[in-house]
């Protein structure tokens, strides 16, 4: 009983956690220091698209495990479990395809595309809703619990062929032996496995919470730890919008202060290094180039990176691909002297972070409404 | 319903949603240029390529690529010119030849010596297995 009543607690501690953890992603998160399409800040959706990811196929696991223990023993208790499961993964499954669908825009060129992962994903999800349709509308109660259990037993089997899709087709989506090489050091190694810990633990304890009901003090922790991360997502979407709201048109007229946004297709180290660098960039605005030029702390570090291609080894800047806002003054000649060069997060990364805590809002939500708990 | 039926059930069902599911990512998967050989009337399709050439125009807003199959067979595809630009962030140049993109659009299949036909170019895709092999970066 003691052990039930600290989960919320447990829960409410991680959200805290995560809520700064998030924050920390948002701003500082590493990302590739090259990418094939779009902006490399794309990237930081890593550490938010892939942990919830996880956790729908964890608690759907669980589900698996609970629906075959009433498949066996025929314990109304674990009915309740596997259903509370479910209604948990529908919701982290469904954070899974908008996250992962923003981020596919950037990094993929487009949004949706039928590629084999976001079908495996989307099938799955379906799946899993049709178990609410074919649950309620059985109206005997002796049948619906075993009938539902075993379409949830079943159901189950969308997760692996979800999982193995992009080993056996051509996919967009990178396998795990990839990402595997990113997240294997530095930063990355540590801010990784925390959220995926965090989201997954979290999830996996809101299916006890949702079967049983959260109440008294703990319920008003729980809410108010689901507020904080609600508003770390409101919040990094505010700055994100006030970055981008300052920024104009680039007026290219000599002597004239500008501020815009553009995105660096070209650059190249003139001299310095991760202190302060002297930059030569090519930033497109409004469809043309404006050359511009940057002395200061590079906005992305390392500043350069050597990248292997056959026998050759060659030096990139890092700032290329990134979206960026530029103060200066037009110089004579019509190139920009900036004075500020700052990198702008990917829009889809504040709003993933705010997508996530809507998904755990609700959660929290459906575990502390009162009435009756779920499936009892 | 007993618990043996129970079972039996989530077993034929699983069966069948692994069936559905596989023909269902199949249908959505895509496929290299030269698979085209097959195709004899217009289709949408999603293909692989490498970018053998192109030819870029701002004035009538298109960019045509030749796109060449694993077995050397071409397609001619055409793409807006603008939406390459705010896709890549500058304008196309000698530094997209040599790589394989994803294109999506309808095929219109007219087979001239080893080239297969013309696209549409709707989609303009990029997997991002790559990106995870710079090393991490900061900003």
């Amino acid at each position: 009983m003691t052990s039930k009543r600290a989960l919320p607690h447990i829960v409410a501690f991680l959200l805290l956690v995560d809520a700064a953890l998030l924050y920390l992603v948002d701003i500082r998160g590493p990302f590739p220091a090259q990418v094939p399409l779009g902006t490399p800040t794309a990237y930081r959706n890593l550490y938010i698209h892939v942990p919830i990811a996880i956790a729908g196929y964890a608690t759907f696991t669980v589900a698996l495990i609970y629906a075959l223990l009433y498949l066996v023993r025929g314990d109304a208790r674990y009915e309740r479990t596997a259903h509370a499961a479910i209604v948990v993964g529908i919701i982290y499954g469904a954070a899974t395809l908008v996250t992962g669908s923003i981020w596919a825009r950037e990094s993929w060129g487009s949004a949706w595309n039928w590629d084999p992962r976001e079908t495996g994903i989307f099938f799955m999800w379906v799946a899993y809703l049709i178990y609410f349709v074919l649950r309620s509308s059985i109206k005997d109660p002796d049948v619906a619990p075993r009938i539902s259990m075993s379409y949830a037993v079943a159901a189950y089997a969308t997760i692996p062929l979800s999982f193995v899709l992009p080993y056996i087709m051509e996919s967009l989506h990178p396998r795990v032996t990839e990402t595997k090489a990113f997240v294997g050091g530095g930063l990355p190694a540590v801010l990784f496995p925390i959220r995926m810990i965090i989201v997954n633990v979290a999830a996996i304890l809101f299916i006890f919470m949702v079967r049983d009901r959260v109440t008294g003090q703990a319920r008003r922790v729980l809410k108010a730890a689901s507020a904080i991360l609600l508003a770390a997502g409101l919040l990094v979407v505010t700055l994100h919008v006030a970055s981008v709201a300052s920024a104009g048109e680039a007026q290219l007229t000599p002597g004239a202060s500008v501020k815009f946004v553009g995105k660096v297709a070209e650059a190249q180290l003139l001299e310095g290094n991760n202190d302060t660098a002297m930059l030569l960039l090519k930033i497109y605005t409004d469809g043309r180039a404006v050359e511009v030029r940057y002395v200061g702390e590079p906005p992305v570090k390392p500043v350069t990176f050597t990248q292997k291609k056959g026998n050759t080894t060659e030096l990139k800047v890092s700032l290329v691909g990134h979206v960026v806002l530029v103060e200066g003054v037009v110089s004579p000649g019509g190139m920009v002297e900036a004075r500020s060069l700052k990198v702008l997060n990917y829009w889809g990364v504040p709003a993933n972070i705010l997508i996530y805590g809507l998904s755990v809002a609700l959660t929290v939500y459906l575990a502390t409404r009162p009435g009756r708990s779920a499936g009892g | 319903m007993n618990k043996r039926a129970g079972l039996l059930l989530a077993g034929v069902l699983a069966a069948i949603m692994v069936a559905v599911g596989y023909m269902a990512a199949s249908m959505g998967g895509y496929k290299d240029v030269s698979d085209l050989a097959k195709v004899k009337e217009p289709t949408l399709v999603t293909v692989k390529g490498v970018i053998a050439d192109y030819r870029a125009d701002p004035n009538s807003d298109t960019v045509v690529f030749v796109l060449q199959g694993e077995d050397g067979s071409l397609i001619t595809a055409e793409f807006s010119y603008q939406r390459f630009v705010n896709m890549h962030g500058r304008a196309p140049g000698p530094w997209i030849l040599g790589q394989e993109i994803v294109v999506k659009g309808v095929f219109y299949p007219s087979k001239q010596g080893n080239t297969l036909g013309y696209m549409d170019i709707s989609e303009m895709l990029k997997g991002c297995h790559e990106g995870y092999e710079a090393p991490p970066a900061t900003g």
